[in-house]
């Protein structure tokens, strides 16, 4: 699995930096890899001097004044056999020193998606780079200045096992509309990270450390009608004719079938 | 200008290049919800920072949702309004203003009046608890006796930094901090009364939400009216009676002079009289100081003194030129002396049992009322000013129905008024009003042409040159203080020679006041509130200060000689260099 990431900032666009994507997207779906490849567009790295470039992660590779006929040789040398290629890469030290360090707290390497990356993001430190930009935004729009702090807090109550699958979503939509209402780049690309985490974790609940959401029976109010227990279709309710109920939170899914049906009130969350 | 032809919504418009995408969509009546937005072209102030994203519209071809406040057309734009991102973006917008905002709404001092609360409203958002989270804590200031600012109430729109640093040059209100903690401030933090703030209130006249406002003075009026050992009487100002009506939802520019003077019987005020007539009483103190210092050719040009926040102004910026400003004290400020001495003996009641409340359109009024200078046997002159909202405020607590109520008059003794009193309202009328009687002065004969249309409009700095007897009278008028800092600054490098000018801290004058009801950012309504002052001088029969009667009474029976000894006591004033903040 390879992440490529091709600055599309100002700079390396005017050098046609969205041409070298589409030549790799063409090159590895010719070679078949496209689904172990992964290639992103990104906004400005800041390094426009040495643009248009390209880094591959893992493995921190960055490929400066990179040049549309070049990609042949990275997809093969690079993407298929695993070797960087050596003489197109930047020497630079302090340039490649800051902008793996950058990429990677932007990024997070979220592109091998494993269990242990989310321990990796919160050592990482990006979301004390989110926390900068909501102390140190000029605050002058809305979208920047109340809705980084927002997504801030709600990053931090994903990390602290508070959120549940409705706080992603919401997460997601904000993100999307920080993204396109704030007025300049430091709100358009703050939400940036998020998604790409949210994109690339959503759905590994245990992941993400995500609250459990599950019904439960207040065995003061329910009086074994077994209502709730016909109308599950997930099986996750169980209990015989006038005894009390119970819901097995690992197979609940939260759909609110029972909620609806029950005359006593007696379910809740 | 060449026409651009652009689609909103599928409906195709044309409109000259430079429109924005906000008055593109109003001239086919579709309406984009601003918030920070303020366009008050007419009289210089315009705030078009889109800061607060609430009129986000999708254009085709953009990733962006673009602002339609400050967004020019281009040809062949196709616009959306209604799509998905763009709803859902304006949405979260508000949603996400309310997140850290104060939620006392019931209890707000805008309660109903607050652009926020309508923008809500019309996006019908019902929860404030979609993106929960902390709040931005700041401390209030209520060091001033005529501003109090709440800034946990400030949504960042700008514009009363706007009104405070492009329009009024004074740069008080600044944002200041970084990140989810700016905030707009005064300069250097400093509670307001230490800062250069000359009071005139247009910041609140522009504040979209109770971050700014006026300090509350009915509490205290009702005690006054409440108390029976006190005599509470009440004066009304010229601008008042145009925009009160407002207020109750009569149209703009609406005269409910009658009705005015009703409502304040019914609130229980023992008389009601009118600053008209201390408008008259102030043109014979300022038309005798004006012919004096023009004949002695001394202290020219001859400042007028009725606006409190302008002096501020030029008591803080300009100390050298404080030889300049007529020494007559505010209209509403000889009331209050004559209401305690003349007044006072007339009906015999001891003037410490007399409460004079104005109900000004102004907010610097507050701060003037308390004065050091202004007072008198150590009485205040005037106990307590509302402004235009706050009457309101209180015929809504006394349940009176205003647009009902039947017309009626002043009390007699100190409610006569001339047509050239009313005039005070707008810009250009003191000065108008001080040559309609300093004409008849000087030359002896009645004048024909009474009213002097050079000196009207809006445009922020007017010159004229009147000739009296075949002598040429330059004549300067500046409303808004940036407006007025140019004249200043003009006389001071001798650019300029006048003989008079008037100046008025608020554009617009009075009538554009920051106390009276919100304009909302809608200049028309300021033009209506204009015109209506002129008809009413139009209408009346005296549109000549001196020849009110009452005034004359006074003079005869009290006073004496306009600027002789007594009127010099009570009607006049001095002003203090103060320093200015660094």
């Amino acid at each position: 699995m390879y992440g490529v990431m091709v600055c599309c900032g100002s700079g390396c666009s005017y050098s046609k930096s969205e041409k070298i994507i589409e030549e790799f997207q063409s090159q590895c779906k010719n070679l078949g890899i496209e689904e172990k490849v992964i290639i992103l567009k990104t906004d400005c790295l800041g390094f426009c001097e040495y643009g248009p470039t390209v880094v591959i992660e893992p493995g921190d590779s960055f490929y400066s004044s990179f040049k549309l006929e070049n990609v042949n040789r990275v997809v093969t040398e690079h993407l298929v056999n695993g070797s960087p290629v050596e003489e197109l890469l930047c020497h630079d030290e302090y340039v490649t020193e800051a902008i793996t360090s950058q990429v990677r707290e932007m990024f997070v390497d979220p592109y091998i998606v494993k269990k242990e990356k989310i321990e990796k993001y919160k050592e990482s430190g990006a979301i004390n780079d989110i926390k900068k930009i909501v102390d140190n935004n000029c605050g002058k729009c809305t979208a920047c200045r109340i809705g980084t702090m927002r997504l801030y807090e709600g990053l931090n109550r994903i990390i602290d096992g508070q959120a549940d699958e409705s706080d992603l979503e919401k997460m997601e939509g904000l993100c999307n509309i920080v993204r396109n209402s704030s007025l300049c780049g430091t709100g358009k690309t703050t939400p940036e990270p998020i998604l790409e985490t949210l994109a690339f974790f959503r759905g590994e609940t245990d992941v993400l450390n995500l609250k459990k959401i599950a019904y439960k029976i207040d065995e003061d109010k329910c009086i074994g009608c077994t209502l709730c227990a016909r109308v599950c279709n997930k099986g996750a309710v169980s209990g015989k004719l006038k005894e009390k109920h119970t819901i097995d939170e690992d197979k609940c899914t939260a759909c609110g079938d029972c909620v609806a049906k029950c005359k006593f009130k007696a379910i809740w969350r | 200008m060449s026409d651009v032809n652009i689609t909103i919504n599928g409906n195709a418009v044309v409109v000259p290049s430079g429109t924005t995408i906000l008055e593109a969509a109003k001239i086919i009546n579709i309406k984009i919800p601003t918030l920070c937005h303020l366009d008050i072209h007419d009289l210089g102030a315009v705030n078009q920072v889109a800061s607060c994203r609430v009129c986000v519209v999708e254009v085709v071809g953009y990733d962006d949702l673009l602002p339609a406040c400050n967004t020019e057309v281009l040809d062949g734009m196709i616009i959306s309004t209604t799509s998905v991102k763009a709803v859902l973006a304006r949405r979260a917008m508000v949603e996400l203003l309310l997140s850290d905002h104060p939620t006392d709404c019931l209890i707000c001092e805008k309660n109903m009046d607050c652009e926020l609360q309508s923008v809500a409203a019309e996006l019908s958002i019902r929860t404030s608890l979609k993106y929960p989270g902390q709040k931005s804590l700041h401390e209030v200031d209520d060091s001033s006796k005529a501003i109090f600012r709440n800034p946990n109430k400030c949504i960042m729109c700008r514009r009363c930094e706007t009104m405070c640093s492009d329009v009024q040059t004074c740069n008080v209100l600044t944002s200041a901090g970084d990140g989810f903690d700016t905030v707009i401030q005064t300069k250097g933090n400093l509670p307001l009364v230490q800062t250069d703030c000359t009071f005139c209130g247009q910041c609140v006249s522009v504040c979209p939400t109770a971050a700014l406002t006026e300090v509350n003075r009915i509490a205290k009026v009702w005690s006054a009216i409440n108390n029976p050992k006190k005599h509470v009487i009440v004066q009304t100002a010229p601008a008042t009676r145009v925009a009160l009506g407002e207020a109750f939802g009569l149209p703009a520019g609406s005269i409910v002079t009658g009705k005015m003077v009703s409502l304040l019987r019914k609130i229980g005020f023992d008389k009601v009289y009118d600053t008209n007539f201390a408008a008259d009483l102030a043109i014979m103190e300022e038309a005798t100081e004006m012919i004096k210092r023009i004949k002695e050719d001394k202290d020219l040009p001859i400042l007028t003194s009725c606006c409190p926040a302008w002096v501020n102004f030029i008591e803080r910026n300009y100390p050298d030129l404080l030889y300049m400003p007529s020494t007559c004290k505010s209209p509403h400020q000889m009331f209050g002396i004559i209401a305690k001495t003349y007044y006072a003996e007339k009906i015999g009641i001891d003037p410490e049992d007399i409460v004079v409340v104005s109900v000004m359109p102004c907010v610097a009024k507050k701060y003037e009322a308390t004065r050091k200078e202004l007072r008198h046997n150590k009485l205040k002159d005037v106990d307590y000013v509302i402004t235009t909202r706050e009457l309101a405020m209180m015929a809504g607590e006394a349940c009176i129905n205003f647009n009902s109520l039947p017309d009626s008059e002043f009390d007699e003794l100190l409610g006569e008024s001339s047509g050239a009193g009313n005039i005070f309202a707008t810009t250009g009328g003191v000065i108008e009003a001080t040559m309609r009687t300093a004409h008849e002065w000087i030359t002896g004969e009645e004048l024909e042409e009474i009213e002097y249309k050079q000196l009207r409009g809006l445009e922020g700095v007017r010159e004229a040159t009147i000739t009296i007897d075949s002598k040429d009278f330059n004549i300067a008028i500046a409303h808004g203080l940036g407006n007025a800092r140019k004249v200043l600054d003009a006389i001071q490098k001798g650019e300029k020679e006048y003989h008079a000018i008037e100046i008025m801290a608020c554009p617009g004058g009075c009538i554009g006041g920051g106390g009276q009801p919100y304009h909302k950012g809608d200049s028309d309504i300021i033009k209506l509130r204009q015109q209506a002052i002129y008809n009413i001088d139009k209408n009346k029969v005296k549109r000549k200060s001196h020849e009110n009667k009452q005034i004359k009474k006074l003079y005869d029976d009290f006073l004496g000689e306009p600027g002789g000894e007594k009127a010099h006591e009570l009607l006049h004033t001095y002003y203090k260099a103060k320093k200015k903040s660094e």
